[in-house]
């Protein structure tokens, strides 16, 4: 069952988008999810969306109160309108002149075509928005001669005309193709550039050469011969080839008779046209809508305008091995602008439109993912991706068994053609002798013309001055004027008659030349005729050697392209593990945290309790020692009576013994009784202080046994405490091995978001920082500033001056569009030195690639302290004259906000801004212009994003 | 007509085998993305100290006025020979203090580039490759502040002292402008670095404070190598502000401005050293004009003993600072001149036979590479180009030149793979 599905998968992948119905931005979104792990459903903010789409395609940003009303703007489908209104912008066209300058020029020096009059060309261009096809034909057959297409031939003729350079621009600009290292080998590390498809570029080129006239005027005209070879340096191997675009088989081109092989002869001066041009042929080719990597090119580079990253990239590297983002939506994108017949403002269009083009640009704003969900993902392609290899392998195998069949007829015919070529050879040599007869001919013919009048208006006077001549024969005047003119006379017909013999010469040489090709003409007939079913022949398997080759890139690339794709994906899984693992490494730490938090509160309760029963202790130990003290003096007493009891009785003895003696005598008796009494009273006494003392001993040993019992409370105590004290020390210690281990894990981590960045643009999940270009940044300073807004101010009074509309005139769109048009024109010739300014210095050199960034010190040096920006930013005309007049604070944080960075600020910055305002309220224009200064250089105003 | 371009090489091949091997190995799970990385070059940690000077002699110095003198020939002309500090090897006597420090430099006599045009001689000693149409490579000094890792310095990595106003060229290539060169008119800093009239340096700080804080804010919802290399560019900017006196030889003493030489030659001479010690990666130093077909003894008499006195007082001030091992020095031209004197006591353009001397950081001291005929009318042994050279410049300071610059998905080797260096001329 799940084989199934991935079967039903790759059918979907492998066949083209089919639903052209739907409008193009949609075809677009879909193609995107559809191969997403993960989406983002947030869009772009408005404001980020507006800020964004001005830069894209006006190549600026809206003005302040232009960014209010589209903030302040309710209406659903307000994104529609602004796209809407922006493509019928004429800035639109200034902004499309520019890329389509850069891109195709890359800053070169003017050569000899001035480089105003080419972006002129080009804007004028995209006013009638001339279709991008037709615009590339011209540019691949303009010659030069026509004033109406001759900057168009900058391409060509300010690149010097070389075959080589031109070779390689021609295959870079049109077809997404930097072939140069195939020009002497086959690429070594691209497995699809071969010599032959260098050769075959080449092949369109190579007839054409700079001619100058006598103007010192370059033209690049061509010739209808010149074939091309080549040879590898690394193996050896030649080849020959005819022209052919990558993608394409050789063209089968048409075989003239030799004499009708110019539709204009070559000869000094002159642009010669062939009557099969190989330019033409080219530009036929390329632009009809059917040369996948014509169509390709521009499909792609277009969308890398929009967002950044285009879905190839070098977008001069197209081969299978470096594939699209997104092959579908690679596919959507080359039908999408055939189908809109090369219409790039309608092209560009759909893509604002799309979901895709309106992602949101922070990072945070993407959906979470987990591990899992994209493990399914990668196993689900891996399955697709064995089964795409064996079609790889397969497809291969295919195209290798046509490529030994084309190799086999091509040895068949070999002989045949090479006495095709050495027919054809022989003839040109003889054309070409023939036509520098003719050329001479009509030259001397030219030349005849133009000196017989002279000449018949010198005989007519010299006729005359003969007959005054006659009549007056002394005068010496006549006589010396009779012989200048004869003089004269004789030396022009001289010359006439020494042109009529060289014409008569080459008359007679071009008849015999001619006549000579005649012969020569018949054998390459007849050579012809043989080689011309090997041509066919030859052509069909090399038709079919290129489909099965096309297919196998196709699916080559299919699979690099699924490979990139689970390299992404695999980027993103790591992430979302390392994110994961953070978590429970988190919980583990947080975990520990709280238990190391309870056995320390445990703890400190276990020492409040542990002191408390020491402080019960000590008082029960006072408790005792006062018992003991107390015992002590009870027994002392009770000792003391006791004595005394013994004492009375040893009395009591010693008197009894005397009374016996002495018998009863009354007094004595009296004592007797006495002591008895006191006896009686020393007993009980006795007994009481026995009693006391056996209170007391009760006391000191319920003292002793409270002593015991406390010092064992205490001891457990202690006990307890250590046990928490080793638990505490074991749950630091584990801590202290987490930890470390949660900051690693949270360092790698951060690498992988680091890395992620791209990967998650890649993937259509947020949008691409694009850095400004040179001229997005002058416009967009100058903009914020209102620098621009002056420029409009003084355009609008001009042309209102020239043509003042009435106000039914204003009712008239193509009579506001004209106006609008004019003013954004005057607008730009005002910008356009200040352009230059910053293409100096942000721009990459000449000739180099124009789209890589960087920063170096000296912009950085220019905008902190070059006098420019300094006198925009300081000049009461502008931003800061207003600002400085604004009372309240939070006022001036809306409009510093709104004018540079189209947002509003938020609070933190609205608060950031009035503290700076406040801490230095005497120097009020001082903080405003360092704000706008500082806001100016940041980041979010340098990337559009 | 066939172009020489980048990629005549059998690297290549190899290149190609190793990729298609991965492929096979993996049973073709392995992507192309593989392939387009070098680590090669990244993972040189040690080069990152070394600096390189090269002396300009524009318009192509006589070798048979200084490097290689034939006197007593009848290509000689009138000067001497002279011994110098390394037995057995003399220049021209229009370099005496020279002369005393040739232990810590070197001669290559053998170079025959094949070229005797200004323009092309020039593009084949800077960029040690052939000019060919359609292709454009980097000059030796962007190769070297790239190589070496300039950028990350608060200072330029890669200047020229010239005479003229400043700016940046448009001498890096496929480089980028990060590591084109930056003129620095002598004696002036460069352009807009100091602060705007009207603005304290308080005011400065506390603007820099809140575009820093505005930056962290974005940084928060998006941040990337460009963002914060933006970002790190006003940082840049601030320090070579604080370092602004590193352009201002008016701080050198009186005494070294006379060592030097009041010319601008020994003042340009003079901020080359300043510009090295504080850590410049590449400077070069320009002297005009050699292109003698007219007068080549009087003007060489003239302009090679300015040379001598700058040049001599430099190698002497990096020998005894310490600097001489880790610093490149190199002195050459687009090409010599011919042995051959012409009627206006000149001599004209030669790429066949001629020399350069060289010194410092990996050059083996007092090493003499190769050598001409008995007039110097051709290579006698050990014939090089300005491939080999630019080889031997790039070894000598750490950077492998058999390696190759990642640009656009395309690996492009740093010097030319048909050549290599000149062993025996290294440490």
């Amino acid at each position: 069952m799940k084989r199934l599905i991935h079967s039903a998968l790759i059918c979907i992948i492998l066949s083209s988008p089919a639903t052209a119905e739907s409008p193009l931005r949609e075809q677009i979104d879909t193609a995107v999810s559809k191969y997403q792990a993960l989406s983002n459903e947030s869009l772009a903010s408005a404001a980020e969306f507006q800020r964004r789409v001005y830069l894209d395609l006006l190549g600026t940003i809206p003005s302040a109160q232009e960014t209010l009303s589209f903030l302040d703007n309710d209406a659903v489908n307000k994104r529609e309108q602004l796209v809407d209104r922006i493509i019928t912008d004429p800035r639109l066209n200034h902004r499309l002149a520019n890329i389509f300058d850069v891109m195709l020029m890359e800053r070169i020096a003017d050569g000899q075509v001035k480089s105003a009059q080419w972006r002129q060309y080009l804007y004028e261009s995209f006013v009638a928005n001339k279709p991008y096809n037709v615009l590339a034909r011209e540019i691949l057959t303009s010659n030069g001669s026509d004033p109406a297409t001759r900057p168009a031939a900058r391409f060509y003729l300010d690149r010097a005309g070389e075959t080589n350079r031109l070779t390689r621009d021609v295959g870079r600009m049109f077809f997404g193709m930097d072939m140069q290292c195939a020009q002497c080998h086959d690429h070594p590390l691209i497995d699809g550039y071969f010599q032959r498809d260098y050769y075959g570029l080449f092949a369109f080129l190579n007839r054409s050469h700079i001619l100058t006239d006598a103007a010192k005027k370059n033209y690049f005209a061509e010739k209808s011969v010149g074939n091309v070879s080549f040879k590898s340096v690394f193996t050896e191997e030649a080849g020959e080839t005819g022209p052919h675009l990558p993608g394409d088989a050789p063209i089968a081109e048409p075989v003239h008779k030799k004499i009708d092989e110019y539709k204009v002869r070559p000869r000094a001066n002159v642009v010669t046209v062939p009557t099969y041009s190989r330019r033409e042929q080219l530009a036929e080719t390329a632009t009809n809508g059917e040369n996948r990597a014509f169509n390709r090119n521009i499909a792609n580079r277009l969308w890398g305008l929009m967002n950044g990253r285009a879905l190839v990239a070098p977008v001069d590297l197209q081969h299978a091995g470096n594939p699209p983002l997104n092959p579908e939506l690679m596919s959507v994108l080359e039908l999408g602008i055939v189908q809109l017949n090369f219409d790039v403002k309608a092209f560009l269009r759909e893509i604002a439109l799309s979901k895709t083009y309106q992602r949101a640009y922070q990072l945070e704003s993407r959906t979470k993912v987990t591990a899992a969900h994209i493990q399914e993902k990668l196993e689900s392609v891996e399955t697709i991706q064995n089964e795409l290899s064996k079609q790889v392998v397969a497809a291969s195998q295919a195209w290798e068994q046509q490529q030994t069949v084309v190799a086999k007829l091509d040895t068949q015919w070999t002989e045949i053609r090479a006495a095709f070529v050495k027919a054809d050879t022989a003839a040109s040599a003889k054309l070409d002798k023939y036509l520098k007869e003719d050329g001479s001919l009509v030259t001397t013919t030219n030349s005849i013309s133009q000196r017989s009048p002279k000449r018949d208006v010198l005989a007519i006077a010299a006729a005359e001055i003969n007959a005054v001549l006659k009549l007056l024969p002394a005068e010496k005047g006549v006589v010396d004027a009779a012989a200048v003119f004869k003089k004269k006379l004789d030396a022009s017909n001289a010359e006439l008659t020494k042109l009529e013999a060289t014409r008569g010469k080459a008359e007679g040489k071009a008849k015999e030349e001619l006549a000579e090709l005649s012969p020569l003409q018949s054998a390459l007939d007849t050579a012809w005729q043989a080689w011309e079913p090997g041509r066919i022949e030859l052509q069909a398997a090399a038709a079919k050697e290129q489909v099965l080759r096309n297919a196998y890139e196709k699916i080559q690339e299919e699979f690099y392209a699924m490979d990139a794709q689970q390299l992404r994906w695999k980027r993103i899984q790591s992430a979302a593990v390392l994110d994961e693992q953070v978590v429970s490494q988190q919980a583990q730490v947080a975990e520990l945290q709280l238990k190391i938090k309870q056995t320390t509160d445990q703890i400190n309760a276990a020492t409040k309790k542990l002191t408390e029963l020491q402080r019960n202790q000590q008082s029960a130990k006072q408790i005792y020692q006062q018992a003991t003290n107390a015992l002590l003096v009870v027994e002392k007493q009770y000792a003391a009576k006791k004595e005394a009891i013994e004492l009375m009785e040893e009395l009591l003895v010693t008197t009894n013994t005397a009374i016996q003696s002495i018998s009863s005598d009354e007094d004595a008796l009296s004592v007797v009784r006495q002591l008895k009494q006191q006896q009686s009273r020393l007993g009980s006494e006795v007994a009481e202080a026995d009693e006391q003392v056996r209170v007391s001993q009760n006391e000191v040993s319920a003292g002793a046994s409270q002593l015991q019992s406390a010092a064992t409370a205490v001891a457990e105590m202690q006990k307890m405490l250590d046990t928490k004290l080793v638990a505490l020390h074991t749950q630091q210690q584990q801590l202290a091995m987490k930890q470390p281990v949660l900051m690693a894990t949270r360092e790698k981590q951060m690498e992988a978001h680091g890395k992620l960045s791209s990967v998650l643009v890649y993937e259509f999940v947020v949008s691409d920082l694009k850095p400004l270009t040179p001229e997005q940044l002058a416009n967009t300073v100058m903009e914020s500033l209102g620098v621009t807004e002056t420029f409009r101010v003084q355009a609008e009074a001009e042309v209102d001056k020239a043509n003042l509309l009435t106000d039914e005139d204003q009712q008239d769109a193509a009579k506001m569009a004209t106006r609008q048009r004019e003013v954004s024109e005057k607008v730009q010739a005002k910008i356009a030195s200040l352009e230059n300014e910053f293409i100096k210095l942000y721009a990459a050199g000449a000739g180099q690639v124009q789209t890589d960034f960087f920063a170096t010190i000296d912009q950085a040096l220019y905008f902190t302290n070059g006098s420019r920006i300094k006198g925009w930013v300081n000049s009461n005309s502008y931003l800061s004259g207003r600002l400085i007049k604004t009372e309240s604070a939070s006022e001036i944080a809306e409009q510093l906000y709104i004018s540079l960075l189209n947002r509003r600020p938020t609070e933190q910055e609205a608060k950031q801004v009035s503290e700076y305002l406040t801490a230095r309220t005497d120097e009020k224009a001082e903080t405003v212009r360092e704000m706008i200064w500082a806001l100016l250089a940041s980041t979010e105003f340098r990337f559009n994003h | 007509m066939k172009n020489n371009y980048a990629c005549r090489s059998n690297e290549h091949d190899i290149a190609r085998r190793g990729f298609l091997g991965t492929m096979l190995g993996t049973a073709g799970v392995v992507g192309g993305l593989g392939a387009f990385t070098n680590p090669s070059i990244a993972s040189e940690l040690e080069r990152k100290q070394k600096r390189v000077v090269v002396f300009n002699m524009a318009g192509g110095i006589s070798q048979l006025e200084t490097w290689d003198p034939k006197p007593g020939t009848d290509t000689g002309g009138p000067f001497r020979a002279i011994p110098t500090s390394v037995p057995g090897v003399h220049i021209s006597e229009l370099l005496p203090k020279t002369a005393k420090f040739m232990h810590h430099l070197a001669l290559v006599r053998s170079i025959n580039i094949k070229e005797n045009d200004h323009g092309k001689g020039r593009y084949a000693m800077w960029t040690g490759r052939r000019q060919t149409p359609g292709q454009e490579f980097p000059q030796i000094g962007a190769v070297m502040a790239k190589s070496l890792g300039a950028d990350k310095n608060a200072l330029p990595g890669h200047i020229q002292v010239s005479s003229s106003t400043g700016g940046r060229s448009n001498d890096s290539a496929y480089l980028g402008p990060a590591f084109a060169s930056i003129s620095i008119a002598s004696g002036k800093p460069p352009a807009n670095s100091a602060r705007p009239e009207g603005m304290t340096e308080k005011q400065d700080i506390l603007r820099n404070e809140f575009r820093r804080s505005a930056d962290n804010r974005f940084s928060l919802r998006r941040r990337s190598a460009q963002t914060d290399a933006y970002a790190q560019s006003y940082e840049q900017a601030q320090q070579l502000m604080a370092n602004r006196d590193v352009f201002d030889i008016t701080k050198e003493s009186p005494k070294d401005h006379d060592r030097y030489g009041k010319h601008e030659l020994g003042q340009h001479s003079l901020l080359a050293r300043r510009l090295l010690e504080k850590g410049v990666t590449f400077v070069q130093v320009t002297h005009s004009n050699y292109d003698t077909h007219n007068e080549n003894f009087n003007f060489h008499l003239e302009q090679v003993g300015e040379f001598d006195k700058a040049y001599s007082a430099l190698v002497e001030d990096l020998a005894v600072r310490g600097m001489l091992e880790s610093t490149l020095i190199i002195v050459m031209s687009e090409f010599g001149r011919t042995p051959r004197i012409n009627q206006y006591y000149g001599r004209d353009h030669w790429g066949t036979a001629w020399s350069i001397c060289l010194g410092g950081a990996g050059i083996q001291p007092g090493a003499v590479i190769g050598s001409t005929n008995d007039n110097g009318t051709a290579v006698k042994d050990r014939e090089v180009d300005h491939g080999h050279l630019f080889h031997t410049y790039l070894q000598a300071v750490g950077v492998d030149s058999l390696g190759s610059f990642s640009i656009g998905g395309q690996d492009i080797p740093v010097a030319d793979p048909s050549h290599a260096p000149i062993e025996e001329l290294l440490t």
